[in-house]
């Protein structure tokens, strides 16, 4: 048969359990909705990465083309002008490093706004672990201070029980409390002050009765 | 509560004895409860730190892997013009000279290209790098942070258990008086005082004080005036109640009316006396 101890020490630890499933159960909501709004705004940030490449190479197509046309129109110019080969190779050089440079500058800015787009979902999955982290170190507050205070409680219901049950001519659980010997004193107390029920409970026999009242049952 | 005690134990412990193992184990407790909270706290940051850090090396290798391309097409570009402006200054009929003129062009022009990228890409690194130490700058004072916050929660939690903990020794005080044991008030006022209410709660409940061997059958009859009923003073074979009157050999050291011959002895007689 379970006695008090038995069941107090039941009720806390089913409690703390309760309160510890209880947080992670608020933990793990939060956390699924960090992670929601995290995949979305990641998958965000990923659909505009993934359009700077196409975004770049549509530009230095456009270079490209553009640097075609003007070495042609040079050529047509140069050709129809009769300048000299000298003057159509410098002017063709003047172009062809105009285009590197253009394209070089191009690369630069995509690699640029690559590196910053590739930061920016770096910097959302540290935000998100952060908040995760937060998330959890509140949770754990909580549940500690949760913790904390039904044990207390649980101690309370526990002197409430003890002083229930001393009513009745039980102090095993004040046993608990101030150790045997205080619990049996208050246990001979109980008797001599309730000693009819104390026979009627089979707590004293007829012979202890007669000792504390001078009568015989 | 938690279980303290074997049970062996629990027969010599006193209620003072006992009741400070209660009060360990709820600090205990408190101890226990906060500690294992600041270790799943700890825990959660090392598990975003780590997930931080894997997310910037893997940056950084993203920002190598993109440069190295960047290099490489800046590289086939520049070959490619190097080609146009060969096959034109070839179809021209440009001399040597000319023709060396247009590659250190080129290669003036490639250089300044990857310069700009190499220095971009230190820049992207050096960020990246930056950010690598401010996630493990973030994570110390986060650690600092919660265990400060755990010591100052758990401090609370002891200082306020310390409160609830005198409180409740009161309350076991004041129960444990109503069964005439007041051990625990010695704590809290003393010997003497504690003594002096022990005496106050044997007058008011004799019959339990002599039953429970709180006081002798001689203190007895100082209060009540009469002996404890089942008592024979002379070792006969008296039983009963005793109605008052103070044989002489129990009689004559107390004081009772009559001398020491004995006498009649009412019951405030004998309180005044036995309380003095």
């Amino acid at each position: 048969m379970a006695t008090i101890n038995d069941t107090l020490a039941k009720r806390q630890q089913e409690s703390a359990s309760q309160i510890g499933d209880l947080y992670n159960q608020q933990y793990n909501s939060q956390a699924a909705q960090l992670k929601t709004a995290y995949d979305r705004n990641v998958s965000d940030a990923q659909v505009a990465q993934a359009k700077i490449a196409p975004q770049y190479q549509t530009q230095a197509n456009q270079l490209a083309a553009q640097y075609e046309r003007n070495r042609r129109n040079a050529n047509l110019s140069a050709m129809s002008n009769g300048l000299g080969t000298g003057t159509a190779v410098q002017q063709a050089e003047a172009l062809n490093n105009k285009y590197q440079q253009n394209y070089a500058g191009l690369r630069a800015n995509e690699m640029q706004a690559q590196t910053d787009a590739g930061q920016k979902i770096t910097s959302l999955g540290t935000d998100y672990q952060n908040q995760l982290a937060q998330a959890r170190m509140e949770a754990e507050n909580k549940a500690a201070a949760a913790k904390v205070e039904n044990y207390n409680k649980q101690n309370t219901w526990y002197d409430e029980q003890a002083k229930t049950m001393a009513g009745f001519g039980d102090f095993s659980a004040y046993e608990k409390l101030y150790g045997k010997d205080a619990a049996d004193q208050m246990k001979e107390v109980w008797i001599i002050q309730n000693p009819r029920v104390a026979l009627g409970a089979g707590l004293i026999d007829a012979k202890k009765y007669k000792e504390i009242t001078g009568e015989n049952p | 509560m938690a279980e303290v005690t074997t049970t062996e134990e629990k027969k010599s412990l006193t209620p003072k004895e006992q009741m400070a193992a209660v009060e360990t184990a709820s600090q205990a407790n408190i101890n226990k409860v906060y500690d294992s909270g600041l270790n799943a706290q700890k825990q959660g940051l090392l598990d975003a730190y780590n997930a931080n850090t894997a997310a910037q090396a893997q940056q950084a290798q993203a920002i190598q892997q993109n440069y190295a391309k960047a290099n490489y097409d800046v590289g086939v570009q520049n070959a490619r013009n190097d080609a146009n402006v060969t096959q034109f200054a070839d179809i021209r009929g440009v001399n040597t000279g000319a023709g060396s003129q247009h590659r250190l062009n080129l290669g003036n022009t490639r250089a300044k290209a990857e310069t700009a990228l190499a220095y971009q890409q230190q820049q992207a690194l050096a960020e990246n790098q930056r950010q690598q130490e401010l996630a493990t700058q973030t994570y110390q004072n986060q650690v600092a942070a919660a265990m400060a916050d755990n010591d100052y929660k758990k401090a609370a939690a002891l200082l306020d258990d310390y409160n609830n903990q005198s409180k409740w020794r009161d309350q076991q005080a004041q129960i444990l008086a109503t069964y005439g044991n007041f051990d625990p008030y010695k704590d809290l006022y003393g010997d003497e005082a504690a003594a002096a209410m022990q005496k106050v709660w044997q007058a008011q409940n004799p019959d339990v004080a002599y039953r429970t061997g709180s006081i002798t059958p001689q203190q007895y009859k100082q209060i009540t005036g009469k002996w404890p009923k089942g008592y024979s003073p002379g070792g006969g074979s008296y039983t009963g109640w005793y109605t008052g009157y103070v044989p002489p050999d129990a009689g004559g050291t107390i004081g009772a009316p009559g001398g020491g011959g004995g006498g009649y002895w009412s019951a405030e007689q004998g309180y005044a006396t036995y309380m003095g």
